[in-house]
């Protein structure tokens, strides 16, 4: 492996977003994410080894902490804040297909529901891991789900609730979206929620984290 | 006694949060935060304090206005359809103290920022704080309930908030209607509270009522997110 390659893959797992930033405090004034996608870039290393050989592997190593409980929800925010450092770079590649996304997965708050704090921790996560992520928002009513899958065919669909009570709203997007989509994994998150809940709204799966929602996205593409 | 009506506006050096407990909301609960994150933690803590302008209303209605009984509060002839499990902890109350607080739009704004500047390390841990901050707002007007309701030989409860219990946040347009001032909450259609940290509630005050802890055996909402966060404390104690 390009010791560029290797570097960076550090910084994906350690945070390290760019050179002026503090953090972690024994990498600091050395190069980040940025500065070195930046170098790899220019020695010409194809788009697709950078995503694979170090951004992906920067984003499992930590992936792998947080699933042994060696690593906490903030690891994988500033690890997928260094990974969109990087990606700003890749993304002609991705525009002209040299690199592609894992996939397409449309996401939001259900209706009635404000709160967008969860679901933003797992859009930067799954865009970390490679994920071209559809965000509509807080407050999404059935019909922007329908709408946002004829735009985007054939994506995944993610629906985030905080409350109790808006929660129950999960139930009703998830059928208008199986009755006008049949086949579309419909997967829900939040604080409020279960397995057993999912199971019984008719959902294709529920995540407590966002980690473990990206390894199994992963694992369904394979 | 009439409706005692009250709005405070307390500083935000009146409020005290614990950190530690920020920590274990993200996820460190054996005390093992790393230096950084918890210079992080330090620097928005200290950061959110220009972002926090807390308000506080409350209504203390007079003996005799308020009941509970069957899964329902009446109080100046609106009923609150509480659920069973807020009526049965009331049922000794024969007055009633609402109320509503925030820690200001401000914060909100903030907070929010983050995401849209790429940091949502920031933004989850500013959000982690506000709730904190929320939270202890409410201690703090508790406190302020209590002291009225001793001075009137009272005792009071727990606070319940719609959304909470089983107690539908859709009521919460009926509770803001009795509230004689305002802090600038605004409720949404589906009567969510903008600024997003805040608080609305009841306490049952009388001369028969005692605060009881928070317990999760006095409830059986199967997915609420106390009862998970309770099952996820065993099992990692279990492992």
């Amino acid at each position: 492996m390009h010791d560029i390659l290797e570097q960076l893959s550090i910084c994906v797992e350690r945070g390290k977003v760019d050179i002026k930033s503090p953090f972690p405090a024994d990498m600091k004034g050395r190069e980040g994410a940025d500065e070195l996608t930046r170098k790899a870039i220019e020695n010409k290393i194809p788009a697709s080894k950078i995503l694979n050989d170090a951004l992906m592997t920067g984003m499992q190593r930590i992936g792998e902490k947080f699933g042994q409980g060696k690593a906490f929800i903030p690891d994988l925010l500033i690890a997928a804040k260094a990974m969109n450092a990087a990606m700003e770079h890749l993304k002609p590649f991705f525009e002209s297909g040299e690199a592609k996304h894992k996939g397409k997965i449309i996401m939001g708050t259900v209706s009635g529901d404000l709160h967008d704090i969860g679901k933003n921790i797992v859009k930067m996560v799954l865009k970390g891991s490679g994920w071209d992520v559809i965000d509509l928002g807080v407050d999404v009513s059935s019909q922007k789900f329908i709408d946002a899958l004829a735009e985007h065919p054939g994506s995944y669909v993610g629906l985030s609730a905080l409350l109790t009570t808006t929660m129950l709203h999960m139930q009703d997007t998830t059928q208008v979206i199986k009755d006008t989509y049949p086949g579309t994994k419909v997967f829900v998150g939040g604080a409020p929620l279960s397995q057993e809940f999912c199971d019984k709204i008719g959902a294709d799966g529920y995540f407590r984290d966002p980690q473990s929602f990206a390894k199994y996205l992963s694992g369904i593409v394979q | 006694m009439d409706i005692l009506s009250k709005k405070y506006n307390p500083g935000v050096n009146e409020l005290t949060i614990d950190l530690k407990r920020v920590e274990h909301e993200m996820g460190y609960t054996e005390n093992n935060i790393t230096d950084d994150f918890r210079n992080i933690l330090n620097k928005l803590y200290h950061d959110a304090l220009k972002y926090i302008h807390p308000c506080v209303v409350f209504s203390i209605y007079p003996p005799g206005t308020a009941s509970a009984s069957r899964g329902e509060v009446s109080l100046n002839k609106i009923d609150f359809k509480t659920g069973k499990i807020i009526s049965g902890q009331l049922k000794k109350m024969d007055s009633v103290a609402i109320f509503a607080l925030t820690i200001g739009s401000e914060f909100d704004k903030w907070s929010k920022g983050f995401f849209e500047t790429g940091d949502p390390l920031a933004a989850y841990i500013a959000d982690l704080i506000g709730s904190e901050f929320a939270e202890s707002l409410a201690d703090w007007l508790e406190e302020r309930i209590a002291e009225t309701a001793e001075k009137n030989n009272l005792g009071h409860s727990n606070r319940y908030s719609p959304g909470y219990c089983g107690w539908s946040v859709s009521e919460q347009h009926k509770l803001f209607s009795l509230l004689e001032n305002d802090c600038g909450i605004k409720l949404t259609e589906t009567a969510l509270m903008q600024p997003i940290k805040s608080v609305s509630g009841i306490i049952g005050l009388g001369k028969d009522i005692i605060k009881k802890e928070y317990q999760c055996n006095i409830c059986d909402i199967e997915f609420c997110y106390k009862r998970q966060i309770d099952q996820n404390k065993k099992v990692k104690n279990e492992t």
